[in-house]
């Protein structure tokens, strides 16, 4: 009897099993009506090209009339697969490995089919290329709720590209202080590696926590002559000197605007950490004028960052109607310096793109890996550039005498703000943070980059295409990492311990 | 028959006195808890609470939570784990009917916890509370139940696995299974030494247990967090308090001296000579634990009027129920600052601000807070508050500061969605309806549609930047007694309004000749008429029109002048004039301009 029993438990889990595995392969319908229209996915994996290593790109119909949702994927070799669980399409990974291995170089056609009802729908078929180019395997953020003054959890995350994991590189609970406010932020690699890194501890137990050659240590940056420690970094890519900028740094709010909140300088300089020494130069320290976002040429000889002219403020009580008569007039230009690594001197500032002049302000440079590109963001004006709607993210070919930035409508959204853009190592993708999901939380979006144009971008994948929706939590300053974070979040906890 | 008489008294004296606690007091205490209660249905946020050590009763909690939408059946199965509990505790610790009713103490403590949180409601971070605890504590008895009735040799293996198993489920009752086990072993084996052995591993185990889990599945969870799982500490910000968190220290106290009292003892006590008396005894024995329980938990309760007057009148102006809102004001003696702005929105509304605004009180009180938690009108109804004065950024801000500090409930989801609404936000307004329709008892809800009075309000005046400082019922007062310049009546009779508010003739005529000059009607609104009385004696104006008074108005205040003159000169103190003149002048703002609050 017991033996029966055992076998029937054997028997019940393998039927189990294969109904699962039938439930994920369904065949193809046999009589559907044809709808002459793509599928309304979410995300919209349409016509997009993608890496060779990323993980399965799981979605979901949009309509909620349809009860059931089929996916048809002819490969690269011929091959078809069929993918459909409920309403969603949730791909195996190991599958979706072999399905990319036999695609690559080439396009999957996919069909998708709605249920609605009784009948099935088929809608028009679309392409995803599966470019030759892989991706960094990893990426990290910083997961944090839009919220405006208050701030609660947040943490700086890992995510593997090429799987769904994520952790936690660090987050704010970690040392039990956040009841008295703990806020993380900036982190940064050099050259996507992590032995080099490091991100700000605010508040409590405050510091800038840095790794150096795999070792963590908790640093003050905050001179006696600088405005603030240091705030947005740069690695240089060779040297262990990091580029920050050092801000004196406000918010106000909208009383209608969609843009909702504004974060700006009253005061900004740069500022050069020499690692070894231990010692904050003044890089650039005009007051007339706000330098901010520097960021390194991949071969370490010229800085670029922005800068734009200081408001015209003589005290305290004069910011209000300052902010309110000038904001919008706040504009960056982006600039650079020449460095020389022996001396660690800087040249004379150089003028690489007006953005004023077309009453915009350009903000977050980065320069490409090959050294051919400068990727930035644009809106109207000021710094805080997450939060403006007309925000988009702009390419300029550093060749180009004519200053005009590549054709961007395929990345961009239509009035929702793009932000933060950032290279892959091998400078063939290109991502940013995107709030044209809801308009409010931001979300991780790559694109391919041919080395002349940008294609349509495509959003993180989920094992969850739905996590998207429910998570509730912005993603923020999205960056590209050769191989993951070493230290456990523990150890990073027992830093920031010795701090304060 | 007897026997389970006693214990059936015990149970359902209980039961009649917390279940009319919570029926009778707190019916909107418990709705006010559903509502900002974080629960969605779905793997996406059971993953996420299991994250944590306790996340399965805090899940589990929540979701029970959700049941106080209809308070009396939140309360129902509240009273029903209560009831079940009661019968597994006095089977696991042996009680005997003429005493069981002892087991009521730990049942007031979890009932305690809940009736005393007072305006920690509004700041609570712990997901599903209301039942966790009450759910929790079951469990634990029916582990030391089991625990009983094992075998010696068991329960060393119990005394090791359940620490060492349970405590990403049940948190800090793990320890306090660990020590109520000793406590148990100790009263029925006194001190042989395998059962030493067994307690001593017992605690070694309770305590190893969090530190073997933090570092297998909560690698990053801070160790506060890991040793204090599941245990309700109540820190907002720098406030801090121990008084909501006595009852479950009560809970762990009374647990072990339920486990440990030789009862031999007592039921000598409780011996008569007759069987009569003897019966006599022990339903006297009953009746003075209830009213020790009954004594406890009504001294521990917090029974603020106000407070759960803010609740019904929050619950309504979600509604859009402006008359109960004017309802419960009418009631209402000394309001609190939340119920006067509350109170003002549905005047508003109902085109009754000039007519009633000060006979329904403008001197909004402190909330009565015997705490040390620093709570204001922005925690309570802010969201609501600038909404429906059409101030959507500002409500949508407060709204999603609310969400980041204590979780997107369903009032965070719901104020989101009707700003989202108003501001023609689309795929936030669809994002944020997905997210309510995930919890069980919203699954349907829509919202109401924008007001004109919104609309008008949200499109009268251009963008600014500037900041409330954390106070809106000031930064109302002062943005629209400045708000010149509109041809909407609603929109000049708030500036008349907030102008009579801030109390500068400076802001109060500008605003009261514009309106008067609009005003459709042949005689201002009353407490219009009352300002003009009044600013025109203390700084006369030169009027481009002549405004039609009451004659009734301008003697009342003849007279309000004169008593006043006559309580001054009797020596009355400025406190004692503003009492004394409260009875006859009160609703009016000549008494408000002198006597009203000043300050915001």
């Amino acid at each position: 009897m017991h033996k029966i029993k055992k076998h029937l438990h054997i028997i019940l889990a393998g039927v189990i099993l294969l109904l699962t595995s039938c439930g994920n392969h369904p065949s193809t319908p046999s009589n559907c009506t044809q709808q002459d229209a793509l599928p309304s996915i979410y995300p919209d994996y349409t016509n997009i090209s993608i890496p060779s290593n990323i993980a399965p790109l799981n979605f979901m119909l949009t309509n909620a009339d349809f009860t059931e949702c089929m996916a048809s994927f002819t490969l690269g070799d011929g091959n078809i697969i069929n993918f459909g669980n409920g309403t969603k399409v949730l791909i195996d990974e190991s599958e979706w490995r072999n399905m990319i291995a036999s695609s690559k170089g080439k396009s999957m056609k996919i069909t998708v089919y709605g249920k609605k009802g009784e009948q099935w729908y088929a809608f028009l078929p679309f392409e995803i290329k599966v470019e030759n180019e892989v991706i960094d395997p990893y990426i990290s953020y910083r997961l944090i709720e839009p919220g405006y003054a208050v701030y609660n959890q947040m943490s700086i995350a890992q995510r593997s590209l090429e799987t769904f994991d994520e952790t936690d590189i660090y987050n704010n609970k970690m040392t039990g202080d956040l009841a008295k406010g703990q806020c993380i932020n900036c982190h940064s690699y050099q050259n996507y590696k992590t032995d080099n890194m490091l991100f700000h501890v605010r508040a409590s137990h405050g510091g800038t926590i840095m790794v150096v050659d795999g070792k963590p240590r908790s640093v003050n940056l905050k001179r006696d002559y600088t405005i603030s420690a240091g705030v947005y970094p740069a690695w240089h890519p060779t040297e262990k000197l990091v580029a920050f900028s050092t801000d004196n740094t406000h918010q106000w709010f909208h009383t209608s605007d969609p843009n909702k909140i504004e974060v700006f300088d009253w005061a900004s300089d740069l500022i050069l950490y020499d690692i070894a020494k231990d010692q904050v130069d003044i890089i650039a320290n005009d007051s007339a004028k706000l330098e901010v976002f520097p960021t390194w040429t991949p071969d370490g000889k010229w800085l670029y960052y922005c800068s734009a002219d200081a408001l015209p403020v003589d005290s305290t009580e004069d910011q209000p109607r300052v902010m309110q008569e000038h904001y919008e007039n706040l504009r960056y230009n982006i600039y650079k310096k020449s460095f020389n690594a022996a001396t660690k001197q800087f040249g004379e500032e150089q003028l690489v793109y007006n953005a004023a002049e077309k009453d915009h302000s350009a903000t977050l440079p980065r320069i490409s890996p090959d050294g051919k590109y400068l990727v930035f963001a644009e809106g109207n004006y000021g710094c805080f550039n997450i939060w403006h709607h007309e925000a988009d993210v702009r390419i300029l070919a550093l060749n180009d005498t004519t200053k005009t930035p590549l054709p961007m409508e395929v990345f961009n959204s239509e009035n929702y703000a793009e932000s933060y853009p950032t290279w892959s190592s091998n400078g063939k993708w290109l991502m940013c943070a995107s709030r044209r999901d809801d308009g409010n939380f931001s979300r991780v979006y790559i694109a391919y980059f041919d080395g002349k144009s940008i294609h349509k971008p495509f959003l993180l994948p989920q094992q969850d295409p739905e996590h998207n929706t429910l998570r509730l939590q912005s993603y923020n300053r999205p960056e590209f990492m050769m191989e993951p974070v070493k230290i456990t979040p523990k150890e990073f906890a027992r830093v920031v311990l010795t701090n304060p | 028959m007897i026997k389970s008489t006693k214990n059936i008294l015990a149970i359902t004296a209980f039961i009649l006195i917390a279940g009319f606690l919570l029926i009778a007091y707190y019916q909107d205490v418990l709705y006010t808890a559903q509502d900002r209660s974080v629960f969605f249905t779905g793997s996406s946020f059971f993953h996420e609470t299991m994250g944590m050590p306790f996340g399965f009763m805090q899940w589990i909690g929540g979701y029970l939570t959700q049941y106080f939408y209809y308070p009396l059946v939140g309360t129902i199965l509240l009273l029903l784990i209560w009831g079940v509990t009661f019968l597994v505790g006095i089977k696991t610790f042996k009680l005997k009917p003429s005493y069981s009713s002892l087991f009521i103490l730990p049942l007031s403590c979890l009932t305690t916890s809940i009736i005393d949180l007072g305006y920690w409601i509004y700041c609570t971070k712990f997901s599903g509370y209301w039942f966790s605890q009450s759910l929790s504590y079951l469990i634990l008895l029916l582990l030391l139940w089991g625990f009983q009735n094992c075998s010696q040799r068991l329960k060393l293996t119990w005394q090791l696995i359940i620490p060492l198993l349970l405590y990403p489920i049940l948190g800090w009752y793990t320890y306090l299974f660990a020590i109520t086990a000793v406590a148990l072993q100790i009263k029925q084996n006194a001190f042989k030494w395998n059962v030493m052995m067994g307690n001593i591993l017992g605690c070694i185990a309770s305590v190893a247990s969090p530190l073997i889990w933090s570092n297998i599945a909560y690698k990053t969870t801070g160790m506060d967090k890991i040793w204090s799982a599941g245990f309700p500490i109540f820190q907002n910000g720098r406030d801090f308090s121990i008084l909501p968190s006595i009852p479950f220290i009560l809970l762990a106290i009374t647990t072990f001296i339920l486990a440990i009292l030789p009862y031999n003892w007592l039921e000598k006590k409780l011996q008569a000579k007759t069987e009569k008396k003897t019966n006599y005894k022990h339903y006297g024995f009953t009746i003075v634990v209830c009213a020790i329980s009954a004594f406890y938990m009504w001294n521990a309760m917090f029974k603020d009027y106000n407070y759960i007057i803010e609740m019904r009148m929050n619950k309504a102006l979600m509604e859009e129920n402006w008359q109960s809102i004017i309802k419960e004001a009418e009631n209402a003696s000394y309001p609190s600052r939340t119920m006067v702005m509350l109170k003002d929105i549905a005047l508003m509304n109902t085109g009754q601000l000039g007519e009633r605004v000060f006979e329904l009180s403008c001197d909004g009180r402190d909330i009565t807070n015997p705490d040390s938690l620093n709570i204001s009108i922005m925690h309570i109804a802010s969201p609501g508050i600038y909404y429906n004065y059409g101030k959507v950024n500002y409500a949508i801000r407060w709204a999603m500061e609310s969400g980041v500090a204590y979780g997107f409930t369903p009032y965070v989801l719901k104020n989101m969605i009707l700003a989202a609404q108003a501001t023609g936000e689309k795929k936030l307004y669809d994002k944020y309806m997905h997210l309510l329709h995930k919890t069980t008892f919203y699954s349907d809800w829509q919202p109401k549609p924008t007001t004109k009075v919104i609309k008008d309000l949200q499109n009268t005046f251009a963008n600014v930047l500037d900041s409330d400082n954390n106070n809106c019922e000031r930064y109302m007062i002062e943005f629209f007694s400045r708000a010149y310049g509109s041809r909407n009546l609603t929109i000049m009779e708030l500036n008349v309004f907030y102008s009579m508010l801030y109390r500068n003739p400076d802001a109060f005529w500008p605003a009261f000749l514009a309106y008067a000059a609009f005003y459709p009607g042949n005689t201002l609104p009353q407490h219009y008429q009352e300002a003009y009385c009044l600013f025109m004696e203390i700084a006369p104006q030169e009027l481009p029109f002549k405004i039609n008074l009451s004659k009734s108005t301008i003697d009342r205040y003849r007279r309000f002048r004169a008593e006043m003159v006559n309580y001054s000169q009797q020596g009355a103190s400025n406190e004692k004039q503003k009492e004394l003149m409260r009875k006859d002048w009160g609703g009016t703002y000549w008494w408000h301009h002198i006597y009203g609050r000043k300050s915001y």
